[in-house]
């Protein structure tokens, strides 16, 4: 067996054991089956107008009913998780690349680059990140680049720190002074021996960082920060909903409940793999 | 009061714990939202107005936020009426009168006085504010609003004559009735250093001025030396709130007595309203539109800015964003105003074949790729959606760019930067005033990089806007400004959309009064069974 199917045997294996875990992966499971095949599964052209059919209730033709433009919500709310998963995908893959090399050197390398890279991440941490994405839009406007963009570079510091940490654990242990003695350099130590062993909690931190990522592209869209119209996010049909709330609750139910399934499901999955990678941490929070 | 451990607590009697925890509970229902306290409909009237002061002096106030406050708290010449005309009446003047096309004669009503001890309110208090309006030092934002103004002639204590340097059509209701033209204590000002903001140095109104709190609201005061009778109210609470559905919410929880409200909730409101509460859609004199700016390269050429002009299905914008309750409009002068067209070049639902002939023609490859900028909120993204849509149908790819207010208002300004270069398309509105003067000067060559974004320039146009405004023959002015509309129109670059609607929700314990715009006339309102004394 390959140490890949080997690891997804033991997720699996621990993922039958952990029921709540099971539930994260099967929602988690389903929105990417419905983002990805939301071409086919959608029912309507999510930015097809019909302006005299507008904030209809849910019908046999409208199962989720339509917005203040007459445009299908379920259409809507089905290429809204694209939106939600390439922004996730996209800000989290990078920002985790950047910070993964980063918080090497910051943990590896010599003590002043430690202490240069520790204050450049604690000052991008200390913006408030809708203060920066603020100042970002109104220097570039309003695009789904923007908010990536945005996402990535207040995430980066969160990586980079834990990696630093991880990274600053092990160099001291015997077995990397043991490669040190043996004359490796230090690019070969990083490689075959600091990241295979912290590569797995980043892993975890990633999927428990997918809800917080999509909530804030949401929560950009939501201001009128992230996507531009008619594009289709949660963010944007929430925002929608919240001015005609009145007139239709459907909008706000259906832009928030794709919010709350990934939430609970990246959050249970990521509990889960995070359980069943290190143990020693549940025994801790038991 | 100690209590030890093991020891009875003291004897507190039901009924007083009852009578205090019942205090406590109404006193946190009353403050429900910050700074509001329960409207019952009795002496103190509460409403809200739709953004906060900055200003209430007349050289430096900048919207009918503060003018709904100013026309509270000081007297004009003459005044608006309450019936939804843009009619006049006197106010501080018992006489006024057009002598020539360039001289208006006044008299004051005697024993008029102004608060904090500043005395009676003379013809020298007239000259003062007036002429301070189209004094160069004072760089007055409202300077336009006075347009040929030159000075007050004094005659005596009460009476004088207002001169103008050329006829100025739109004086009485742009400068003499509007908030431009309210008459300050010249003794008051000048004492008080020569200018003010939000803390008025003397009233003359039927309210006075007690206080402001920036961003929670301003309160009013009966005026004890209001000569006209008893104020209907002792106290206004006007609260700014920016946000509709905020104000909306405490109209609903009985903190407000009038509110604006948006379109959107109308229906609703309509279907389901509280206890007590009345509606009323009210013209508004907001002009939205889109623009194109023609010195842009890609809307250089007419047939493709007419090609959008009939793309664009301004009947489904009105369905969508205002719910159908506004008609399309055929220009910026809106409805019963002189210079109103009956109907536009370009018909309400546009003429898709026709755009798809005009871009054939210009040679133009589609897709074409357009920007449209817009401000961001909810009722002109709705709008633009469409407009979008609607371009789509022949070609025509639009990006939105939604913009906050304060970035939006700067894309055409040529003072600002030179963004005015790339603007493309933009949706703008702006609310005229009683004058149609008012709704068609801002898309002169004057004003070409200020408000122009479209960069209009035509030469009859402003000949026409000068023309309009010394003709005081109402059915020549008329003719002037359909024509002005017509040029507008034939250009390319704009498309009507509408003059919207303002809805506004009251208690029926008050009667309301609204201007012919749809503003809330403070000193106007009154309890429902208050009968003035005056």
């Amino acid at each position: 067996m390959s140490a890949t199917a080997g690891t997804v045997y033991r997720i699996f294996a621990g993922l039958k054991k952990d029921p709540l875990g099971m539930a994260g992966f099967v929602l988690v499971s389903l929105i990417v089956f419905l983002a990805v095949f939301a071409a086919w599964l959608a029912p309507y052209d999510p930015l097809e107008v019909d302006v005299y059919n507008r904030l209809a209730s849910p019908s046999f033709a409208h199962w989720l009913g339509t917005d203040q433009l007459g445009r299908d919500i379920l259409s809507r709310v089905l290429y809204g998780g694209q939106v939600a998963l390439r922004v996730s995908l996209l800000a989290i893959s990078i920002s985790m690349a950047v910070g993964l090399v980063l918080g090497m050197l910051a943990g590896f390398g010599p003590r002043w680059l430690d202490r240069v890279l520790v204050v450049a991440f604690d000052t991008v941490r200390s913006f408030p990140t809708i203060m920066f994405a603020l100042a970002v839009v109104a220097l570039t406007g309003p695009s789904l680049n923007t908010v990536i963009g945005v996402i990535i570079v207040t995430s980066i510091p969160v990586y980079a720190r834990v990696v630093r940490t991880q990274t600053l654990a092990l160099r001291e242990r015997d077995f990397i002074l043991a490669e040190r003695a043996m004359g490796a350099s230090t690019f070969r130590i990083l490689r075959h021996h600091v990241l295979p062993n912290i590569i797995a909690p980043l892993f975890i931190l990633a999927s428990m960082d997918v809800p917080a990522v999509v909530g804030m592209e949401a929560g950009l869209s939501f201001l009128g920060l992230g996507v531009s119209p008619p594009t289709p996010s949660w963010g944007s049909i929430l925002n929608d909903g919240y001015s005609y709330l009145r007139n239709s609750p459907w909008p706000i139910i259906a832009g928030g409940l794709p919010l709350i399934a990934v939430t609970l499901g990246f959050t249970f999955f990521g509990e889960s793999l995070r359980d069943i990678f290190d143990p020693r941490l549940r025994r801790k929070d038991q | 009061m100690n209590c030890k451990v093991g020891q009875p607590l003291p004897n507190l009697p039901r009924r007083k714990f009852l009578h205090t925890s019942s205090l406590a509970l109404l006193g946190l229902a009353g403050g429900g939202i910050p700074g509001i306290s329960r409207a019952v409909g009795g002496d103190v009237l509460h409403i809200r107005n739709y953004q906060d002061l900055s200003s209430l002096d007349p050289v430096s106030f900048v919207s009918s936020a503060e003018g709904m406050v100013m026309t509270a708290i000081f007297q004009n010449l003459l005044q608006f009426r309450s019936d939804g005309s843009w009619d006049t009446q006197p106010d501080a003047a018992e006489y006024f009168e057009q002598l020539d096309a360039t001289r208006y004669a006044f008299r004051l009503k005697p024993g008029q006085m102004f608060t904090n001890g500043h005395g009676e309110m003379t013809a020298d208090d007239v000259k003062f504010s007036f002429e301070r309006v189209v004094d160069p030092s004072m760089h007055a934002l409202n300077l336009p609003d006075m347009g040929p103004f030159s000075h007050v002639e004094v005659h005596d204590r009460y009476s004088g004559v207002l001169v103008l340097r050329s006829p100025y059509a739109a004086f009485i209701p742009v400068a003499v009735a509007g908030p431009t033209g309210v008459i300050l204590s010249r003794h008051a000002v000048t004492a008080g250093g020569g200018r003010f903001t939000t803390n008025p140095p003397a009233c003359s109104g039927p309210y006075r001025f007690k206080s402001w709190q920036a961003q929670r609201k301003t309160v009013l005061e009966r005026n004890p030396l209001w000569p006209a009778g008893k104020a209907p109210f002792s106290q206004i609470h006007v609260y700014a709130m920016t946000d509709e559905k905020a104000a909306e919410m405490a109209f609903e929880a009985g903190q407000l007595d009038c509110a604006r409200i948006s379109v959107e909730s109308t229906g609703p409101f309509e279907r389901d309203m509280p206890p007590g509460g009345s509606i009323r859609i009210l013209p508004s004199g907001r002009n939205y539109w889109l623009g194109m700016n023609r010195e842009n390269s890609a809307l250089a050429d007419i047939r493709i800015r007419q090609a959008i002009q009939y793309a664009i299905d301004a009947q489904a914008v009105v369905e969508a964003a205002w719910f159908g309750l506004a008609p399309v409009s055929t220009g910026p002068i809106p409805e019963g105003m002189i210079g109103h067209r009956e109907r536009s070049l370009i018909p309400p639902a546009g003429n898709p074949q026709k755009a798809r002939q005009l871009l054939t023609d210009a040679g133009v490859t589609l897709p074409l790729r357009l920007r449209l900028d817009v401000n961001n909120a909810a009722l002109e993204l709705t709008a633009v959606q469409v407009m979008q849509w609607s371009l789509k149908k022949v070609g025509i790819e639009v990006e939105i760019r939604a913009q906050d207010s304060s970035t939006f208002l700067t894309i055409g300004r040529e003072a600002v930067n030179n963004r005015w270069r790339d603007v493309q398309l933009f949706m703008q509105s702006f609310t005229g005033m009683a004058d149609p003067y008012y709704s068609l000067t801002w898309f002169s060559s004057s004003q070409l990089g200020i408000w122009n974004w479209e960069r209009f320039s035509n030469e009859e146009f402003d000949r026409l806007n000068q023309r309009a405004i010394e003709t005081t023959d109402p059915s020549e002015r008329s003719k002037m400004y359909r024509h002005m509309q017509d040029l507008m129109e034939a250009s390319g670059c704009y498309r009507f959309i509408t003059n919207g609607v303002m809805p506004q929700i009251y208690r029926n314990t008050i009667e309301p009064a609204f201007r012919a715009d749809g503003y809330a006339m403070l000193r106007n309102i009154r309890p429902a069974a208050f009968r003035s004394r005056s």
